[in-house]
């Protein structure tokens, strides 16, 4: 952002297209508005429409009544706090973690590095069914190993609700864990050199680098990196309905799979869209400060 | 500006070609489990179109899918023109016709009235809650009920024999959790006796489960319609069944993913040879070897009847119609009349439904006389058969109140069971939670 | 002396050993998708390591729809190469007038109007779901793949917007001002300043819709209903609830299914890796 044009005077690069007086629009903000109408249209009619639509459909006061005398809806509470608590803590401690590995040189670590992407990659409906398929507890090859070396019944990967949960942030996991890492991995390459360099003039071990120039460098990165993250994975779909289907006995839900249950199995919009809500204090709070950090980041 | 006048011609074609393309009757139909039963919909759908000069739109869903999407559909105010799904006569049409939003049929079914079978017509005769008037609501086409299936190979493997198999209730699924599964795991087979469905995300378990109600005689709704399961003798009734239901699962005799079993597991399972026995609500397990490996269909899979009852009585056959709907909100209702009018002629819907293999009984008497049903030497068929045409046939309590549907819907027979063999409660308390939910739902 | 040759000597195994696990945790479920794509349909079920005799008569089946699950398997991957490009030429379209507005004509608004794309950004789309349903109902849209590229679209625009903005400050606007003397009106600058600096950018934002587009499982499982409209990835959800269904046949479709975007990301991964950087995260 060093060649910002912010600093040029306004009147000078306007002179040309203003008009004579002082009309409501000037001539470039007319045609500001020709360019950014595509984008208001859409805006209109498939952003604000719909969340106006959901506020609607949210003022059905026996909607509350409903979700919250379910008895999978404190289960399905929990479950979502148990996602975000563990399953995005600990994708964002190992990526920190494995970034330290990925900013080392070499042409294996780079090889290593093409290949860990692929997961984020690749499509989420054939590898999370890939997965599906192979910790089935009766036909999975996960289990068939450990039959066939330790004869055991292993686990019931995804049936059992607590396994079911633990697989669920593990697909997680695994699918976006290394788009993170990557993402540190960009921040602390971009980390002055001669950083390191003074501070292991200073004596400093590598612990010590991580702690007093690594982090203080990327911490901010990381800060934004998790509270983007908390707010998608709130929105995680896909790792959930694609791998136990919420099951068993609706177990296995966070709140956007039960709001979407609620909505299309059950027909009942006023009910999936009160259990999705749920999320807002959460979810708008973060998108404030979110929009704020972003914000004042782009604009320095 | 040249380019943003194209974009702008872009989004006129985008406004006018999304108008989707009509067809003059869009059916979303649940799929069948080989693809001749999709061919025999779509070839009686080629004969409507060539008979009218129509179009027409089918698109397949499997059976979960169907659901949601009608549902949903519906609630968008845009609902296909004709629909068929299972879950349809006990999870919904009821309450769907109370609510004034199926097509009326009668000038479909009136006609031909007295070609149909007089249960599964008057299954199809609800009440509207608009009107206050009862009409035909739906269109009954073939109906079933659950059949037992077990593998009779594994059962030699095991060194028993068909002679074996205990008759009584309680024995006959003790047999399979106690003899044949350890010895057929001391042969280092790892295999299930059962396969006990207890997902909410599947209605075969609720069939299953009220086949247990029956033959253990808990009556949970009585025919005026009253909630019965308070009743502490129904009560007990009722704990003892599901106790029997809940066995084979705490003792680790059904595959442990049978918990979260979808509509088809249960199907895949078996087939596959991880468990034993399975209750299928059709002869589709059976049928998907048919074509393929005839010697397995015929000499290794057996269907066979329900054990008796605790008290040594025969356990009925729970009966229930299959429909296809119209709805209020359809847009071309007149077309859904007219090809149903064609579906059911008996040349139409005869080789329809001899195409699926005889997954299922038809609802017209002159089709069951056929000898294909009656005479037939195929051992699922005449299996099938015989439980129509031998054991009492009772309907599913949503015959006597329109809103035990709802207890469908929320699959609470299921969750009961999930609250015995996930949460491990007493049956005692799993029973409190059921009735006072289905208080709630019932009204009373 | 052994003690300091001891130690990178250590150091060396430590790594050998952490990417031998960060490979096998990476790699196993793409790798089981790969065996059981070469095992016979039916050994599918026998949860093998590696298949008794792999196969790739699979392959075949599914490249001439020669299974009945898969008889539209060409038709439905075109749906989703359909949907994929023509969600991405709507972001381009939208994208790179609302972000030019925004960084170059710099009206009174364009504060509000980036506020606006950064917050559509930030929700997730599954809470979207419900009345996106609804409202592609009342448009009459229910069905048609324009609903599935409006909607990828919608999800795009914004991130795609953001990112272009941050990058559009890298383009000097003098170049805006000396054609603006030259007498340029700003569709010209437009067409010719901006457009051809921000194509780097472009190939990031449309990399990124292309896969958000190949990756829709939800919007695409609701909007759309026939199977000669629907997206691949619905026709592979339907495998999960049919009973005869070819697994091994599912997992051949998952591969060729998953190479279009695994090839885009190594083509594109230098731009993507600098677009994702400055859009999602700036430090």
């Amino acid at each position: 952002m060093i060649a910002s044009g912010a600093a040029l005077p306004q009147a000078n690069s306007s002179r040309q297209w203003l008009g004579s007086g002082r009309p409501l629009l000037s001539f470039k903000e007319k045609w500001a508005l020709f360019f950014l109408m595509p984008f208001a249209a859409m805006f209109v009619a498939f952003v604000s429409y719909p969340i106006l639509y959901a506020l609607f459909l949210a003022t059905d006061r026996s909607a509350y009544a409903r979700v919250f005398a379910d008895p999978i809806y404190a289960r399905t509470l929990w479950n979502t706090f148990l996602f975000i608590a563990i399953g995005v803590m600990l994708k964002m401690l190992l990526a920190l973690g494995l970034s330290s590995f990925f900013v080392l040189p070499g042409r294996a670590i780079r090889v290593i590095a093409a290949l860990f992407i692929l997961p984020w990659a690749v499509p989420h409906i054939p590898s999370i069914l890939s997965i599906r398929w192979m910790l089935n507890s009766e036909w999975g090859m996960i289990n068939n190993i450990l039959f066939q070396v330790f004869g055991v019944d292993g686990p019931a990967w995804l049936t059992n609700p607590s396994y079911g949960m633990a697989s669920i942030i593990a697909v997680h996991i695994w699918k976006y864990l290394p788009f993170w890492t990557m993402i540190l991995v960009a921040a602390r390459l971009g980390i002055p050199k001669d950083l390191y360099e003074s501070a292991r003039i200073d004596g400093a071990g590598s612990v010590q680098q991580f702690r007093y120039v690594t982090f203080p460098a990327i911490a901010n990165v990381f800060l934004t990196s998790t509270m983007l993250t908390t707010i998608w994975s709130l929105g995680d779909f896909n790792s959930i309905y694609l791998l136990t289907g919420g099951g068993p006995m609706e177990r296995t839900n966070t709140l956007a799979t039960m709001g979407i249950r609620y909505a299309f199995r059950h027909a009942d919009f006023q009910a999936g869209i009160v259990t999705l809500m749920s999320a807002l204090p959460i979810l708008v709070p973060l998108v404030i400060v979110l929009t704020r950090r972003l914000r004042r980041n782009a604009d320095a | 500006m040249r380019r943003f006048r194209a974009l702008l011609a872009i989004a006129a074609i985008v406004a006018t070609t999304s108008a989707v393309a009509a067809a003059d009757l869009t059916i979303w139909w649940t799929k069948g489990t080989n693809p001749q039963e999709d061919e025999a919909l779509k070839s009686v759908v080629a004969l409507w179109e060539k008979q009218t000069g129509k179009t027409a739109e089918v698109s397949f869903y499997t059976t979960g899918d169907t659901e949601s999407k009608v549902v949903t559909a519906l609630k968008a105010g845009s609902p296909p023109d004709l629909t068929f799904d299972f879950g349809y006569d006990l999870a919904y049409t009821p309450t769907w016709a109370y609510e004034g939003l199926l097509a009326d049929m009668s000038d479909v079914l009136v006609p031909i009235a007295d070609q149909f079978q007089k249960g599964p017509l008057q299954s199809a005769y609800l009440l509207n809650g608009k009107t206050n008037k009862r009409a035909y609501y739906a269109v009954p086409w073939v109906q079933m009920t659950p059949h037992v299936h077990y593998w009779k190979d594994l059962l030699e493997k095991a060194g028993y024999t068909e002679a074996d198999v205990p008759k009584q209730w309680q024995p006959f699924f003790d047999f399979w959790c106690e003899k044949v599964q350890p010895a057929l795991r001391a042969k280092g087979d790892r295999i299930y006796g059962i396969g006990q469905g207890s997902s909410t995300s599947s209605n075969d378990p609720f069939f299953n489960i009220h086949l247990a109600l029956n033959a253990f005689g808990a009556q949970v709704v009585n025919p005026d319609g009253q909630l019965q399961i308070t009743d502490p003798e129904v009560r007990k009734r009722v704990i003892a069944a599901l106790d029997s239901y809940a066995k084979p699962i705490l003792a680790k005799c059904s595959p442990p993913d049978a918990v979260n079993w979808n509509g088809v597991d249960d199907n895949v399972s078996f087939l596959n040879k991880k468990n034993v026995v399975v209750m299928n609500p059709t002869l589709s397990i059976p049928l998907s070897l048919q074509a393929k490996s005839p010697d397995v269909y015929r000499n290794d899979i057996r269907t066979v009847p329900w054990p008796d009852g605790p008290d040594g009585k025969p356990t009925p056959a729970m009966i229930s119609v299959k429909q296809v709907l119209v709805f209020r909100d359809s847009p071309h209702i007149d077309n859904a009349k007219s090809f149903l009018k064609l579906l059911l002629q008996p040349e139409n819907i005869g080789p329809m439904l001899k195409a699926t293999g005889g997954r299922w009984m038809p609802v017209m008497p002159k089709l069951i006389e056929d000898p294909f049903y009656m005479q037939t030497d195929d051992p699922h068929r005449a299996a099938m058969v015989r439980q129509f045409t031998q054991a009492q046939n009772v309907p599913y309590p949503q015959a006597y109140n329109r809103l035990y549907a709802k207890v469908m819907q929320e699959q609470l027979w299921q969750k009961a069971i999930g609250r015995i063999v996930i949460d491990g409660w007493t049956t005692d308390k799993a029973v409190d939670e059921l009735s006072a939910r289905m208080k709630v739902l019932l009204g009373s | 002396m052994h003690e300091i040759a001891f130690k990178p000597l250590l150091r060396q195994a430590g790594l050998i050993v952490l990417g031998a696990l960060i490979l096998l945790w990476t790699l196993l479920p793409l790798y089981h998708m790969v065996i059981l794509s070469l095992t016979p349909v039916g050994e599918g079920f026998a949860g093998k390591l590696w298949p008794d005799a792999p196969t790739l008569d699979n392959y075949r089946i599914v490249l001439t729809q020669d299974n009945y699950y898969l008889s539209r398997f060409w038709l439905q991957l075109g749906n989703s190469v359909l949907v994929a490009f023509t969600s991405c030429v709507f972001v381009f379209a939208l994208s790179l007038t609302a972000s030019f507005a925004i960084t170059r004509l710099r009206p009174r608004f364009a504060g509000f109007a980036s506020h606006m794309a950064l917050i559509t950004y930030l929700v997730p789309a599954t809470f979207l779901a419900i009345p996106f349903y609804q409202v592609m109902g009342s448009y009459g849209l229910l069905g048609s793949r324009w609903a599935l590229i409006i909607t990828i679209a919608t999800f795009a625009t914004p991130y795609a917007i953001w990112v272009l903005q941050q990058n559009a400050g890298s383009v000097p606007r003098e170049l805006d001002e000396a054609a603006e003397i030259d007498g340029a009106s700003p569709w010209q600058i437009f067409r010719l300043v901006y457009l051809p600096l921000m194509v780097p950018t472009i190939v990031a934002v449309g990399a990124f819709a292309v896969m958000l587009s190949w990756n829709e499982y939800l919007y695409a499982f609701l909007l759309l209903s026939d199977e000669d409209r629907i997206t691949l990835p619905v026709m592979l959800g339907q495998f999960l609830s049919d009973d005869s269904a070819p697994w091994p046949l599912l997992m051949v479709s998952g591969v060729l299914y998953s190479l279009p975007p695994a090839i885009l990301y190594f083509l594109a991964r230098r731009y993507m890796a600098t677009g994702l950087a400055a859009g999602s995260v700036k430090g």
